[in-house]
Formats: structure tokens, sequence, C-alpha cells
């Protein structure tokens, strides 16, 4: 299925976004900073919630008040992550098509992205005491489980 | 970090020196520092004061927010020195 991806890959880097950000010298380096940055933010708001959930942290808060608190900046860092994410993309598209690190990174981005608005909202929007500790927990490891999954193979993707 | 950090630059330590990003960070590093130190000894001490007010006093905010500048400047110039070591 990858293989037949490379066409819309090979398309996309030769676009005149694409282009344009090559032939700069700073677009790209610009880009990674702010891809950093919204990292940082979107992995700290989600390590936050996972030690709210296992009881480390804010115990006398309610989860969902937390939750809702935190929510802008996971959204703020998750659209400045995606977003700066895609220029870096298209400007080097089949390196990154013919990149393991890449598809790792892909699969663990869906898979983190499908758990972050399914498993992870309904405990957080959840009643207290509605789902037993131990689910909780599990919840919390399996999310940042898979967005520090992101984030390693992203780092990766530099190594191969 | 710190001890991660400090094997990183431990392994490439002469081109560290020579970059100015590296350096710009450890200033500001430093700086973060200084900021919690100030932080801690002044305004912090009368806590209980404030701690239930919804908006801080100035100097706690402006400790806030240079932390917030600086520990940005710091993950900018860590990035930024994979470029010019």
């Amino acid at each position: 299925m990858w293989d037949r991806l490379y066409p819309y890959f090979l398309w996309i880097e030769k676009t005149p976004p694409a282009h344009a950000i090559r032939e700069s010298k700073w677009i790209f380096t610009i880009a990674e900073v702010f891809h950093l940055l919204g990292l940082t933010l979107l992995l700290g708001t989600v390590l936050i919630m996972a030690l709210r959930l296992s009881g480390f942290v804010l115990q006398r808060k309610a989860v969902a008040g937390i939750a809702r608190e935190l929510m802008p900046f996971s959204i703020g860092g998750l659209t400045l992550a995606l977003s700066t994410g895609a220029l870096l993309f298209i400007s080097e598209a089949t390196k990154c098509w013919g990149n393991v690190a890449f598809r790792y990174k892909m699969l663990f981005l869906f898979l983190a992205l499908l758990f972050q608005f399914t498993g992870l909202q309904r405990i957080t929007r959840a009643d207290e005491h509605r789902f037993p500790p131990l689910a909780r927990k599990m919840t919390a490891l399996v999310a940042v489980v898979l967005w520090f999954g992101v984030a390693i193979a992203g780092r990766a993707i530099a190594f191969f | 970090m710190f001890v991660t950090g400090g094997l990183l630059t431990w392994s490439l330590a002469l081109r560290c020196y020579g970059s100015p990003f590296f350096w710009a960070k450890m200033i500001m590093l430093l700086l973060a520092g200084l900021n919690i130190a100030i932080y801690h000894f002044t305004i912090d001490r009368r806590q209980a004061v404030w701690d239930e007010a919804p908006i801080p006093p100035a100097q706690a905010r402006i400790a806030g927010l240079v932390s917030l500048t600086l520990w940005v400047g710091i993950i900018a110039a860590g990035r930024l020195m994979a470029y010019f070591l």
C-alpha cells in the first residue's frame, strides 16, 4: 500500500510551496523550531493529564476540570506541530516516503490521535468514580506511550 | 535533562564551544535558574497572601512570563545548534 502512495509524495514535493521551502535557507529551520515548541506544549499537557489520572498530581482537582483547562493548550500545541510538520514534510516528501522511522511516526501519530479523541476523552470526561483506578492508569499509560512513540520515531527520522 | 545533555555536550564539547547557539542556550539556562531563585526568595515568600487571588501580583506574573520566554528560547537555541554546530 505504501508503494502506491509514492506518486502522491512525489507530486506534493514538486508543488511550488514545497519548492519554496527547499529554496529558502530559513523556512525549514524555523518550522522545525516551532514544530518542537508545538510538540513540547502537547506532550506537556498529555503528561500532566496522565499524572493526574494516575493519581500523582493535583489530586484535589477534578479530572474533567483539568481536561477542560488543558484543552486549548493541547489543541494549540497539536495545531502548531501538525501545521509545521506539514511544511517540513512537503519539502522532502519522497525522503520521508523512504524513511522507516517516518512510517512508524505516522503509524504512532494515527493511533495517538485516535486514542486521544476516543479512549482518553471518554475517561477524562466521565464522572470521577465511573471507571476504576486501574483503567484510568492504563488509559494514561497508553496515551503517553503513543504520543512519546510519535516523538521518538520523529527524532529517529534523522538517523535513517 | 542535565545528565543526558551533559553526555551530549561531552561527546561534542569542542563543537559546542564554537557554536553561538550553544552559548545562547547556556546563558538562557542560567537566567532561567536565576529567575526562579529570585522568585523563590522574594514574592514566593509572601505566597500565602496572594495564593487565592485569581490573578497573582505583577512580580509573580513577570517571573512566569520570563520563565516561559526563556524556556521557549532554550528549545529554539537547542534546535538551532544542529545547524550551526
